[in-house]
């Protein structure tokens, strides 16, 4: 099943060139990491899928209809990597949370009691129930981002469009983090486009990487993605590095034959 | 005087009446204004509602009724204007509250200049509430009670997160027209309360009061509700023991509330720490 399908889709402003002319699916299932520098486009590729700004040309197909006349928005769930709320907003986590159900309700945007206790249930799940009735801008980064991330997860959505969400946990959340993600890919199907420059923490649990720089460098598995002569020609020195660096965090499943082994650990961010 | 003396007359009885639904509807939009970031939009509609208000002069028109389309047509101009990045936010209220009182000036000089009307409007005097006036009052409170129950939540998405909003499948470009277009209304029907000078007082001081110690939502609405009354009904009422001008009083009386509220956070954070 297509879930997302973006033709010819090309972003300008100010006169200059954000994103050229990308082309690429997802369908469902899949587990895609987004990578590529500052700069790159990656924020503003999300924010054209979701909507948030209109490009000057393209198409964008979600869940089989256009981006235009898509309404279906409990089917996606969105995470940016810092809540960009009102630093004096009176609502707690349990409130913040709730919001995500709105898109579930048609016509007037009540809530009930049923929704109180979904809201409950994923706050415990997601180990955020003890600081439900916490006003939100008095929580920690770490806690916040977890509160917005029960938020994005409440209605079950079945596709997941995360922009660098763990940028604000620490290591040991951060790992908790992607397994609850990859429990989500793996049990629900949910698919999964993530934006991120943290290949090493990522790599093993994705089955795609997109690589952009203003345009696509590179759509495929991970197989591909470590045997790729448009990685190679695209990281060129770097490659070797890079690939011996998803040997070592096991994020290339094959053996790839570099003859080169240098047993460094180069870094997380890779990009 | 005494209190039950007070509210013996009739113009009083329209005065409370007009000023508590006015005090409560720019208490409950002020909030969402506030945590938007938008309190001065009540100022740059107000400087607006001067060239309504000398225009109603002009062609000898009720000025209130004069100055609600043309409130209301400049909120959807602030709003396009800051929507599509082109000025920020803060610059087009800027540029519409300068253009308010220019066009306000040379209208009101074609009328005759500064009249006792027109220093009615600038100022406020709400013990000249008319009949109709309070009318409207009651209509508009009405529309906008309708308007935040039911789109109550859609509105906290929208102040709180824009983008997460519009994901969420909020209409926020409706949402934000909805919230200027009730502030326009407002901001005109709140001009004769406490004039063109002082309106934007009545839309930021109690929701910031109230936000200095309320924790949720509702109470903050609630609290900014309460001060917003109190200060209007209490300002009213020792404007006739001084003789004072009731709008000042009403504002002077926000400003102790707000002290208050501030005291009470400044005492609590003291205690945490």
């Amino acid at each position: 099943m297509s879930i997302l399908e973006v033709k010819n889709l090309s972003f300008s402003y100010t006169g200059q060139t954000v994103l050229k002319n990308i082309n690429f699916k997802i369908t469902e299932g899949n587990y895609i990491a987004l990578l590529g520098p500052n700069g790159s486009g990656k924020t503003t590729l999300i924010k054209i899928l979701l909507g948030l700004l209109q490009s000057q040309k393209g198409k964008i197909i979600l869940f089989g209809s256009a981006l235009k006349k898509f309404n279906a928005w409990q089917n996606i769930g969105y995470l940016e990597q810092k809540a960009n709320t009102p630093h004096n907003m009176p609502l707690t986590a349990f409130g913040v949370v709730r919001l995500g159900l709105l898109s579930t309700k048609k016509g007037l945007k009540l809530f009930n009691k049923e929704d109180n206790k979904k809201t409950d249930a994923i706050m415990k799940k997601l180990h955020c129930y003890s600081y439900k009735d916490k006003l939100f801008s008095e929580l920690s980064g770490g806690q916040q981002q977890r509160v917005l991330l029960a938020r994005t997860l409440i209605n079950e959505p079945k596709f997941l469009i995360l922009d660098e969400p763990s940028t604000a946990l620490d290591s040991s959340s951060r790992e908790e983090f992607f397994e609850i993600i990859s429990a989500l890919n793996e049990e629900n199907k949910t698919t999964i486009l993530l934006v991120t420059h943290d290949i090493s923490q990522v790599g093993k649990y994705v089955n795609k990487f997109l690589i952009l720089d203003k345009q696509i460098v590179f759509y495929g598995s991970k197989e591909d993605f470590c045997n790729s002569a448009e990685v190679t020609e695209y990281f060129g020195p770097y490659t070797q590095h890079l690939i011996d660096h998803l040997h070592t965090t096991g994020t290339c499943p094959l053996p790839h034959n570099h003859g080169h082994n240098c047993g460094h650990n180069h870094g997380g961010e890779m990009l | 005087m005494s209190f039950a003396e007070f509210i013996s007359y009739g113009f009083v009885q329209r005065a409370l009446i007009s000023g508590v639904l006015v005090s409560l509807i720019t208490a409950l939009l002020g909030v969402f204004l506030v945590l938007k970031r938008l309190s001065l939009l009540g100022d740059s509609l107000s400087h607006i509602a001067l060239s309504g208000v000398a225009v109603g002069l002009l062609l000898n028109v009720t000025p209130v009724f004069c100055a609600l389309p043309i409130v209301m047509l400049s909120s959807l101009g602030v709003f396009k204007l800051s929507k599509n990045n082109k000025i920020y936010a803060d610059s087009a209220l800027g540029i519409v509250s300068s253009a308010g009182i220019a066009l306000g000036l040379i209208v009101a000089a074609l009328a005759g200049g500064f009249n006792t009307d027109l220093m009615g409007f600038l100022f406020g005097n709400i013990l000249t509430v008319s009949t109709s006036e309070t009318i409207l009052s009651i209509v508009v409170f009405l529309i906008v009670i309708a308007c935040l129950y039911f789109f109550y939540n859609a509105l906290i998405a929208t102040v709180f997160d824009e983008n997460f909003a519009k994901t969420a499948g909020v209409d926020v470009d409706k949402i934000n027209i909805l919230l200027v277009l009730l502030s326009a209304v407002v901001v005109v029907l709140a001009v004769k309360t406490v004039g063109i000078m002082l309106v934007s007082a009545l839309i930021i001081i109690p929701p910031t009061s109230a936000l200095q110690i309320a924790k949720k939502f509702k109470s903050v609405l609630i609290y900014s509700c309460a001060f917003s009354v109190f200060a209007t009904v209490g300002g009213l009422y020792l404007s006739f023991i001084f003789n004072l001008p009731p709008s000042a009083l009403i504002i002077v009386l926000e400003l102790i509330i707000l002290c208050v509220c501030g005291l009470i956070k400044y005492g609590k954070a003291r205690k945490t720490n």
